[in-house]
């Protein structure tokens, strides 16, 4: 009994197979994963609340699957450099072999029932992307120039989509500024 | 084409992909969109592959360079391009825990622009998925899962889920 409920200490295969396990049973995406990720570490008393935390705020400033980045500064954060070995198997082992499985299987074969499974999962979609994007706005903290810079940038999306990699970094960049000037 | 040849561009487009994808799966299903379709899948495939990548565990951004490198090059495109596309992120952050003490990025500054171009690239991302025609059952489906994301805690995995049993089952 003792063994079970004890945390488990810190190690690099420890690390991998939390963070392998998080990724495996948990749907949705990176927003579900990160904190079930941090409950896991806390619990272990590897990282304080806080300091999780402020890794996730950091991993959601550079481009990747925020999962992922999650996971790779959290094991720099415990290893150096090499933690980003099993941070990044540990996300990627899992996904990589149910879309194999699952994913090629669904895709391809042309039994009615998954056919029609699959067109009633795209219908939804759209629906909760908008409710994403709703909850997004709602807790933006909304001033002129970014309600005007989203709203350009989202006109400029539309009608130039070939050119949405080199908007995103050109707006990327004016925003930075101009929320630099404004004082933040 | 030459099979490798073909890995590379795709490898290529993800890695273009990685660069971007910020902000959670969702801001850059709208990019992803753009890339691929129709030179690699038509319309109707990619918005069967977005659920399946979806709701099945790990990052939608992965999940569909998996697909999309298996579809093209089997189990070797599926490694190569789910590799090219989280390439950009492992190379950023090895880079930015090497040098962050050097430079000096407001952080905060960062953090407003980014989620200034997350939003609109969500309404980019909207306006791609939006069907081009509406009949009454998609929308019904579409209204109900906004509805329940928006006030219920539900999973978005589940109602994805949930929703395709529903249209598979139902004689609709």
């Amino acid at each position: 009994m003792m063994l079970t409920t004890r945390n488990k200490y810190l190690s690099m295969l420890n690390f991998f197979l939390a963070v392998l396990k998080t990724v495996t049973i948990t749907l949705g995406g990176g927003y579900a994963i990160c904190p079930a990720l941090g409950a896991i570490f806390i619990k272990n008393n590897w990282i304080s609340e806080k300091d999780f935390y402020n890794i996730v705020a950091r991993a959601q400033t550079i481009p990747g699957p925020i999962a992922l980045n999650t996971a790779l500064l959290s094991g720099i954060h415990f290893f150096g450099l090499a933690g980003v070995l099993p941070a990044f198997l540990g996300v990627v082992l899992t996904p990589f072999l149910s879309i194999v499985v699952i994913g090629s299987f669904l895709l391809t074969t042309n039994i009615n029932f998954i056919m029609r499974f699959l067109e009633g999962a795209r219908f939804v979609i759209p629906g909760i992307v908008l409710s994403f994007l709703i909850k997004n706005m709602r807790t933006r903290k909304w001033k002129c120039t970014r309600i005007v810079g989203t709203l350009i940038t989202s006109v400029l999306f539309i009608l130039f989509p070939a050119w949405s990699i080199p908007i995103i970094f050109l707006s990327i960049a004016i925003f930075y500024l101009v929320e630099f000037r404004s004082g933040l | 084409m030459n099979i490798y040849f073909t890995i590379l561009k795709l490898a290529f487009i993800f890695f273009k992909i990685g660069l971007v994808g910020f902000g959670g799966g969702w801001t850059i299903v709208g990019i992803m969109q753009t890339e691929l379709v129709p030179n690699w899948l038509s319309l109707t495939d990619f918005q069967r592959l977005i659920p399946v990548a979806q709701a099945t565990p790990g990052p939608i951004a992965l999940n569909a360079a998996t697909l999309i490198g298996l579809k093209y090059g089997g189990i070797l495109g599926a490694l190569i391009i789910s590799i090219a596309v989280l390439l950009p992120p492992v190379l950023l952050i090895l880079i930015i825990s090497k040098i962050s003490k050097k430079i000096a990025i407001k952080k905060q500054a960062l953090d407003e622009a980014l989620r200034t171009t997350s939003i609109a690239l969500l309404i980019f991302t909207i306006w791609n998925l939006l069907p081009a025609t509406f009949s009454v059952i998609p929308l019904i489906f579409i209204i109900v899962a906004s509805l329940l994301s928006l006030f219920t805690a539900i999973n978005p995995a589940w109602i994805i889920i949930g929703a395709g049993l529903l249209y598979a089952l139902l004689p609709l």
